[in-house]
């Protein structure tokens, strides 16, 4: 009797380990799986940011270059033709003269324009709503559209790469708008608490889902958008009907 | 002849700006160079009523070589050329005591009026004078407001007219005739203000004209 009580117990105790160890072996996957996924999530993130930030450097890199160096050749170009200009009498060498004024007027707009879209110079020195307001007066002077910005951000303080992000992000928006919605009218409103800022973007163009375009393919600029609002943490929602579209984002504070 | 010397290193700037300046009869541009500490060495033995000067410089940036000018003759002008923008240097203006600021940017006809506008006003910027004076004020408030004892009697009733005039916008011409007196000696009692208030330039002028209430805003 005494052995098949003592085979019994040593086949429980069997089970009960063979068991305690498939489980710990099992836990032991679960576990470090998870742990890859978030290892691979965070260096996923941080591929991502320092993507965005390399590129947000480089922009300020060609900024610069573009004002300190094509700029100020271009400056002196137009002060050696006005010295030119007074000193030459034939109307015909001095008609070209002026055309010459006339497109280096035009150059030096042009590469203005571009230096300031590649980093509007507004956003580090003043802030995110000065840099939009620039943004949407330029947007407003070269399209029929109107524009309408309002609310302030008051005392919610934004970090540089925050700022940068949130621009980038409204630009790429708003020029969606334009680009496909054919829209007439813009509006932009920022609402501010202490831990929580809002920005909420309505047109009146034709109407679009973003996130089912987003799923369907991920295109450059949508992707870009959905970049900018996942580094830093922010979310994004969007409110449509027939006539209009709308996009709330979100940054909250803990 | 008003003369004239240039620091700038951008090579082609610098030789087209004296191209236009040579075109105006009274002035006369008598020294250009690339780095400031030839102009320095320049000044020890010579003297220029106006300096144009460039701002952001390899060899010694335009701020560090004007206070060095200041110190060396507070009567020379100095007027900074840069593509800077505007508000900015104004704030750096107030702390090396440059007279006045020209943007890169404008056009060639009023580089011949900043330069007219520094013989006869002392003073040029690219924007208004109440605004340059507004961003003045705000400049000075966030500056430790110096513990300056405020004398009432410090300027003669004459000098705070000259302020007031001065501040309406008018050259030292237009002063001496509004006057009655010559234009020397509207520029006499110009130098006794600067002296007095120990201020380098105009724009420090109408801000202490501001906080006497010899003016007001409304007289910009």
């Amino acid at each position: 009797m005494d052995v098949v009580k003592d085979i019994k117990i040593a086949f429980i105790l069997g089970t009960a380990i063979m068991l305690f160890l498939v489980f710990g072996l099992l836990f032991l996957v679960l576990f470090y799986q998870n742990h890859f996924m978030k290892m691979k999530r965070n260096e996923a993130n941080l591929l991502l940011k320092t993507a965005l930030e390399s590129e947000k450097n480089e922009r300020e890199r060609i900024a610069i270059d573009l004002h300190d160096g094509v700029q100020g050749d271009l400056n002196a170009l137009k002060f050696t033709l006005a010295g030119l200009e007074t000193g030459v009498l034939d109307e015909k060498f001095k008609a070209h003269i002026q055309l010459l004024q006339n497109t280096l007027q035009q150059t030096t707009e042009n590469v203005r324009v571009i230096s300031q879209k590649l980093m509007p110079p507004l956003l580090d020195q003043k802030g995110l709503r000065p840099a939009l307001e620039v943004y949407f007066e330029f947007l407003q002077t070269h399209s029929d559209a109107k524009l309408d910005l309002k609310g302030d951000l008051d005392d919610f303080e934004l970090s540089s790469h925050e700022k940068y992000a949130l621009f980038r992000l409204i630009q790429e928006l708003i020029q969606n708008m334009f680009k496909h919605g054919q829209v007439t009218m813009v509006q932009l409103m920022i609402e501010s608490q202490t831990k929580e800022l809002q920005i909420k973007i309505t047109d009146n163009g034709i109407p679009f889902d973003f996130f089912s375009t987003f799923e369907a393919n991920h295109s450059g600029g949508l992707q870009n958008i959905m970049s900018r609002i996942k580094s830093i943490g922010a979310t994004m929602k969007q409110l449509s009907d027939d006539k209009s579209n709308t996009y709330i984002i979100q940054l909250k504070r803990k | 002849m008003f003369k004239i010397a240039l620091v700038d290193d951008h090579e082609l700037f610098r030789k087209s700006l004296i191209f236009v300046l040579e075109q105006i009869e009274t002035i006369e541009v008598v020294f250009d160079t690339n780095d400031g500490t030839l102009l320095l060495q320049y000044l020890q033995n010579n003297t220029v009523d106006l300096v144009l000067l460039d701002i952001q410089m390899p060899l010694m940036d335009g701020f560090t070589l004007c206070k060095k000018i200041k110190q060396l003759n507070t009567d020379i002008k100095i007027l900074t050329v840069s593509q800077l923008t505007t508000k900015e240097s104004i704030h750096q203006i107030f702390e090396s005591g440059a007279n006045g600021f020209f943007s890169k940017n404008s056009s060639t006809d009023s580089f011949k009026e900043a330069v007219l506008s520094m013989i006869e006003k002392d003073y040029y910027f690219d924007i208004s004078l109440s605004d340059v004076v507004k961003e003045a004020m705000l400049w000075k408030a966030t500056q430790n407001n110096d513990d300056q004892q405020i004398n009432k009697d410090l300027l003669s009733p004459r000098e705070k007219e000259i302020i007031f005039w001065s501040a309406k916008g008018l050259t030292c011409q237009q002063i001496a005739d509004q006057l009655f007196i010559s234009k020397r000696t509207v520029e006499t009692h110009r130098k006794t203000i600067m002296d007095k208030t120990s201020c380098l330039n105009f724009i420090e002028v109408v801000v202490y004209g501001l906080k006497e209430r010899i003016i007001t805003l409304d007289d910009l």
